[in-house]
């Protein structure tokens, strides 16, 4: 398995781009990353629109970084929490989407589990798809929860060579509000978006518990898909990532007005350096 | 439509044998146990010339989105359009009402490269 490192300021569009770039490459073996969005930030599903999402204004009231997943699904809001990503091979990977759900589920589990041990995995069967924007509003097949708040939520691409499962780890309590940003149709639900703050895993923000449950999930994933070595990311011409990043943070395609960027345009041209001496957080 | 007919991809999509040059596309059976209940297609803006290989739809499932790449080259000329408002005839009806698109084909010999129904049955047992 290769560990890849990325840069702590790297934006949320950075990070899509990269999930994008390694899902369409020929991989001998999984990749993985944990990381961290540096400012607030809400992803959506490849074909969500922004506007049905979110409500006028919270963009700017919160100064919201925005971006796409290739993966489906619904808007996230990525705030004081931990991100991991997985891209595997499919050749490693048979069988249905529940089957790898749970196969790459499992090791994450275990190791949020010892963070704490009232953390569930949800492992439903045939969750009814409901037409609401947020993801947390809801459990799933792969949803992790504690006390029935929702804390973790992942999802998936699969491409003719990979799948790429990233999801988003809620670890410390939002400072924001669901019902401050995301839209929704009835009352009801906008309740369930304020309580989406009672969703965490951990109480006590500091660095060394980020560094510990990072180190944790490789450690576990380690057990399941092999030892890795940490890998430096090099990308061609970074400075001029600048304006690549700036179109994609204000989501091409799918929003009036937005840079239109065609199929594959929008994959940073990134390269997976050779492996340097692993440094392990723990 | 007859599944025994179709000539099939590695990425699980079937083509039909063309007629005056025009395919039929969809995914098999397996593809779409594979991926659960489908609950939207991101289709192609026909007419659009696609290479074999290259990526030019996509599904969602309730926890996964999938690409569908074009088995041979042509130009995209007809969606079916009934999927965008029924997307669970993926699911129900994959090699028939199922269909995802119409494809004019650049050489129709093209379809000689795929695997037969026999081949792909083989292929599914070592997958």
């Amino acid at each position: 398995m290769k560990w890849i490192e990325t840069p702590p300021g790297a934006s949320a569009a950075f990070h899509m781009g990269l999930d994008a770039f390694l899902s369409e490459k020929v991989l001998d073996e999984p990749v993985l990353r944990v990381y961290r969005f540096p400012d607030p930030t809400v992803t959506f599903g490849f074909r969500q629109e922004m506007s049905q999402c979110l409500l006028p204004g919270a963009v700017e009231r919160y100064s919201l970084n925005l971006s796409r997943r290739r993966s489906g699904g619904k808007a996230i809001l990525h705030h004081r929490g931990l991100t991991y990503s997985l891209v595997i091979p499919r050749k490693l990977m048979n069988g249905d989407v529940l089957n790898s759900y749970r196969k790459i589920c499992d090791p994450l589990y275990r190791a949020l589990k010892s963070w704490n041990p009232s953390l569930e995995f949800d492992c439903l069967q045939g969750t009814a798809y409901k037409d609401n924007p947020v993801c947390f509003l809801e459990s799933s097949v792969e949803s992790f929860s504690i006390g029935g708040k929702k804390v973790v939520g992942s999802a998936q691409r699969r491409t003719r060579n990979n799948i790429l499962q990233h999801g988003e780890i809620q670890l410390f309590s939002p400072n924001i509000s669901g019902s401050e940003i995301f839209r929704t149709s009835n009352p009801s639900e906008c309740l369930k978006l304020d309580e989406l703050k009672q969703g965490f895993l951990l109480k006590e923000e500091s660095a060394e518990v980020l560094r510990g449950v990072a180190g944790d999930i490789r450690k576990e994933f380690e057990k399941t898909f092999g030892n890795s070595k940490t890998y430096a990311l090099k990308c061609r011409n970074y400075n001029c990532l600048g304006p690549l990043m700036a179109q994609l943070r204000i989501l091409p395609e799918r929003e009036p007005g937005a840079v239109l960027l065609g199929k594959n345009q929008w994959f940073p041209q990134f390269e997976i350096g050779g492996s340097h001496h692993a440094k392990r957080s723990r | 439509m007859d599944a025994t007919q179709f000539r099939y991809t590695s990425d699980h999509e079937w083509v039909s044998q063309p007629v005056d040059g025009i395919c039929t596309v969809g995914i098999s059976d397996y593809a779409q146990q594979e991926l659960g209940d489908i609950v939207y297609v991101e289709f192609p803006d026909p007419p659009q010339i696609v290479a074999q290989g290259e990526s030019c739809a996509t599904l969602e499932s309730v926890k996964a989105a999938s690409d569908i790449y074009a088995p041979i080259s042509g130009i995209i000329q007809e969606i079916n359009s009934d999927l965008e408002d029924n997307p669970q005839l993926l699911n129900q009806s994959p090699c028939s009402e199922g269909w995802i698109f119409k494809l004019k084909v650049d050489e129709e010999s093209d379809i000689e490269s795929l695997m037969d129904h026999a081949a792909y049955l083989a292929f599914l047992e070592q997958a």
